[in-house]
């Protein structure tokens, strides 16, 4: 951009690199920021606060130190978030903890039940029949420190543990059942079997589990037991996901050859479009003249007038315009826009005398009242016209409404 | 960067080869890596539209209606051959008749790229950019690059009541060959003093030039000159209605070029004007000589302004430039009531010293919905069109009254009646 040359010499308009470079640091610097303290934050928030019973949260209701606890008792713990990496790692001889058991649709219980791993739902309501049949959840008091009352060795080594909100009932006799830890009459801690004969326990709260009630009474104890029965845990936290019932999208069907070959079009078809999308050179614009034809304000009152139905004023007008007309043809005085009675009459006697007409029916058509309906004033233009090109002298025989007779 | 249509086509027939040989994202990858390496490879090797040293010449006015043509002068400075296209870019109403054209331009060549215009409204028409694509050998790709290559033509009012112009011219000899019989009249000055033949009239016999002489001396007359002639144009708003296909403006010009043209040459003084709230031309003192172009070129940039004109400036205007006796022409239009509040009150002040006329372009729209019959609509439409008509007569009337002479027609023939108004008023000496 070194060219100086005046005109006519050209100039080139077109940014250098340079140009491009001073033109977009600040945007760039901007958003390089911006990414900077997007990285930094999440960084900042990955260490605090990650969720309910993440086996890394080392708040209140993450899950840290049971998953350091069971990973020093030598249990191997893998953490997953779908249901189908949950169902691939899951074995017979598997326990698998799911935080959110409610979050799973029916098929995906079906699919992690037929694994045959031990099952351990912390806090499920809705979905306990499908986990384990003959069950169900009911609401009981919050959590609180509630003795074992059963027989399950897990239960009794524990001891006092925080359990609550919800209870389970129904039938426990299927396998070896267990009800544990009653509150409000129903056990707080179940332990049935699952369709597929795997072992299922129903914890009515995640608060034993927690890093803020782990060290409390037999929490750990009982967190313990339950998770560290055997040398696999899956840690299974669900995130909501489509279910997967639909049937395969037709794209899938398709052979490969097909689907690269599409891809590979669309590409073509992304480059066409940008083939089509430049221009050469900008657009010239420029200040176009008025559009607005001069008589549109007259335009504009025949529809008033149309709209409103005034015949009376359309026939005065008329009516004006035609004496007018007549009057300068008559040589009579007329030239002032409303002639009195007088030269009116004046002027009828005059055309009478002309046309040979009644000079009464000819007063009747320049004076009269005004018509009834519309057809009438069609009707009365007409005859306006039949007068006129009668009253007007032979030797002009100019249409009345052709030329305006004005002098000029 | 650009890319052109051979791209894609080469993309697309990688698709054939995808899906035959490679039907996976390796081979998609590798057949636009591909694609996208020869594009890269074409802009590397397309000659660069920077280097492009551009120039014009050619020509600098057009009469609307008539072609220009503007030369664009194009070398190449660049190592590299530039090959592609060239756009020419001028505004639409500029009426560029071809604006793309193709160049190949070895390096260190120079050619030419005539632009026909034919404009299609008058005032000044300035070039916009010229770009230039230049595309790589193998016409996928290639580097798109403009220039600021400034030029301006003016387009000149097209002046169509030319044709009216020997018409008038010869009615003007014939009133100064009324003169040649030398007859003392209305409308003359003394010219000369010659001797005597027989057939003069006696009473024109100058008798203290004859006592001094010897002979039988006569004075002889001839028409007036040397009159002042004031054109002013209003370019406020009531100019910027559509009458048939063009603003009023462009009537009025139409009729100044022509009563312009002809005062000249009847030797007066003519002095042209156009205001709406401020002087939009100014052109004193035209002479017969060049006074169409003088006045063509003042006129060919005036557009209307959406303003109320300001007609007491106005009168102060044109007070200050003609202070003799005068002829002043105010082309408008009647059909509003700014006429009626702004014109008729300082009519006075100018009837008072000048002669005035008001030339008006009258829009022939209203006699058409004037003679609608058939139908209610077309009645009630006839008699809105009567109703202005009624009031421009009124109006016409009043400013008759009030000592101006008013001329109301249409477009087309606004400029010979003006004309011929002038010419009757020179004839009876009332200028």
């Amino acid at each position: 951009m070194s060219t100086t040359t005046a005109p006519p010499e050209s100039r080139p308009l077109d940014p250098t690199g340079a140009d491009h470079w001073r033109r977009w640091r600040r945007p760039l610097t901007v958003v390089a920021f911006l990414l900077v303290t997007a990285v930094v934050l999440g960084i900042v928030q990955s260490q605090a606060g990650r969720g309910y019973l993440d086996p890394e949260g080392v708040d209140n209701p993450g899950a840290r130190a049971l998953a350091t606890l069971l990973a020093e008792q030598g249990v191997d713990i893998t953490s997953v978030r779908s249901n189908a990496d949950a169902v691939a790692a899951a074995g017979p001889d598997d326990t698998v903890l799911v935080t959110v058991p409610d979050l799973l649709g029916p098929q995906q219980i079906d699919r992690l039940v037929d694994t045959g791993a031990r099952l351990v739902l912390v806090a499920p309501e809705l979905r306990v029949p499908d986990y384990a049949p003959g069950l169900s959840a009911a609401l009981v008091d919050a959590p609180d420190a509630v003795q074992p009352d059963c027989g399950l060795p897990v239960a009794e080594r524990a001891g006092t543990a925080r359990l609550g909100g919800l209870g389970f009932s129904g039938d426990l006799s299927r396998s070896e059942g267990a009800a544990c830890y009653p509150v409000d009459g129903e056990p707080a801690l179940a332990v049935s079997s699952t369709e597929s004969g795997g072992q299922v326990v129903l914890l009515g709260t995640a608060e034993p589990l927690t890093n803020e009630y782990l060290d409390d009474d037999g929490n750990a104890a009982l967190a313990l037991g339950l998770l560290g029965e055997t040398r696999r845990l899956i840690w299974y936290r669900p995130i909501p996901e489509q279910g997967t019932d639909a049937p395969a999208a037709f794209t899938d069907e398709l052979p490969g050859w097909v689907r690269a070959g599409a891809w590979q079009l669309a590409i073509a078809v992304a480059l066409a479009a940008v083939w089509r999308a430049r221009r050469l050179g900008r657009l010239v614009t420029e200040p176009l003249p008025v559009v607005v034809r001069a008589s549109e304000t007259t335009e504009g009152r025949a529809r008033l007038y149309r709209r409103g139905r005034s015949r009376e004023h359309a026939a005065g007008l008329l009516r004006a315009a035609a004496i007018r007309r007549l009057a300068a043809s008559a040589r009579l005085p007329g030239e002032t826009g409303e002639p009195g009675a007088d030269a009116v009459s004046a002027l009828a006697a005059t055309l009478a005398a002309r046309t040979g007409r009644p000079a009464a029916d000819i007063a009747a058509l320049l004076t009269g009242p005004p018509p009834a309906d519309d057809a009438a004033l069609v009707r009365l233009a007409d005859d306006l016209d039949d007068l006129e090109n009668a009253g007007v002298p032979r030797d002009t025989g100019a249409s009345p409404t052709g030329k305006d007779p004005r002098p000029s | 960067m650009v890319l052109t249509g051979r791209v894609a086509a080469l993309a697309a027939i990688g698709a054939v080869l995808v899906a035959a040989a490679a039907p996976s994202w390796a081979g998609i990858l590798g057949v636009t890596g591909v694609v996208l390496a020869l594009a890269l490879v074409d802009v590397l090797l397309a000659g660069s539209p920077r280097a492009l040293r551009l120039s014009r010449d050619g020509d600098h006015t057009a009469r609307l209606g008539t072609t220009a043509t503007v030369r664009l002068s194009v070398r190449n400075d660049g190592r590299r051959r530039v090959r592609g296209l060239l756009r020419d870019a001028w505004p639409p109403s500029a009426g560029a008749v071809a604006d793309r054209v193709a160049v190949d331009l070895p390096a260190g060549e120079r050619r030419l790229v005539e632009t026909e215009l034919r404009p299609t409204r008058r005032g000044d028409r300035t070039a916009d950019r010229v770009t230039v694509r230049s595309l790589g050998p193998l016409g996928l790709a290639g580097r798109q690059g403009s220039h600021a290559v400034p030029w301006t033509v003016r387009v000149l009012p097209p002046f169509q009541a030319r044709r009216h112009l020997p018409s008038r011219l010869a009615r003007l000899r014939e009133i100064d060959g009324r003169s040649a019989v030398r007859v003392r009249g209305q409308g003359t000055e003394f010219d000369s003093l010659r001797e005597y033949v027989r057939g003069d009239d006696v009473r024109s016999i100058d008798w203290r030039a004859t006592a001094r002489h010897g002979g039988v001396v006569v004075r002889t007359w001839r028409p007036e000159r040397d009159r002042h002639v004031l054109i002013v144009l209003d370019t406020g708003r009531t100019s910027a209605g559509r009458v048939g296909d063009e603003p009023r403006l462009d009537a009025a010009i139409d009729t100044a070029l022509l009563l312009g043209a002809l005062a000249a040459r009847a030797g007066d003084r003519v002095d042209l004007l156009a205001y709406d709230r401020q002087v939009r031309a100014d052109v004193p003192r035209l002479d017969a000589t060049d006074v169409l172009r003088r006045m063509v070129g003042a006129l060919a940039v005036l557009e209307p302004e959406l303003l109320e004109t300001d007609y007491r400036q106005l009168t102060a205007e044109i007070l200050s430039r003609a202070g003799q006796h005068a002829l002043v022409v105010i082309v408008t239009g009647l059909d509003s009531s700014a006429v009626e509040l702004g014109l008729l009150p300082v009519l006075g002040r100018l009837t008072r010293r000048h002669t005035v006329m008001i030339a008006s372009v009258a829009d022939p729209r209203l006699a058409e919905l004037a003679a609608g019959r058939g139908d209610s609509d077309a009645v009630y439409a006839a008699a809105a069109a009567e109703h202005d008509r009624l009031a421009r007569a009124q109006l016409a009337e009043l400013l008759g009254r009030r000592g101006a002479h008013v001329v109301d027609q249409p477009p087309a023939d606004l400029p010979p009646a003006v004309a011929d108004a002038y010419l009757e008023l020179k004839a009876t000496g009332r200028l």
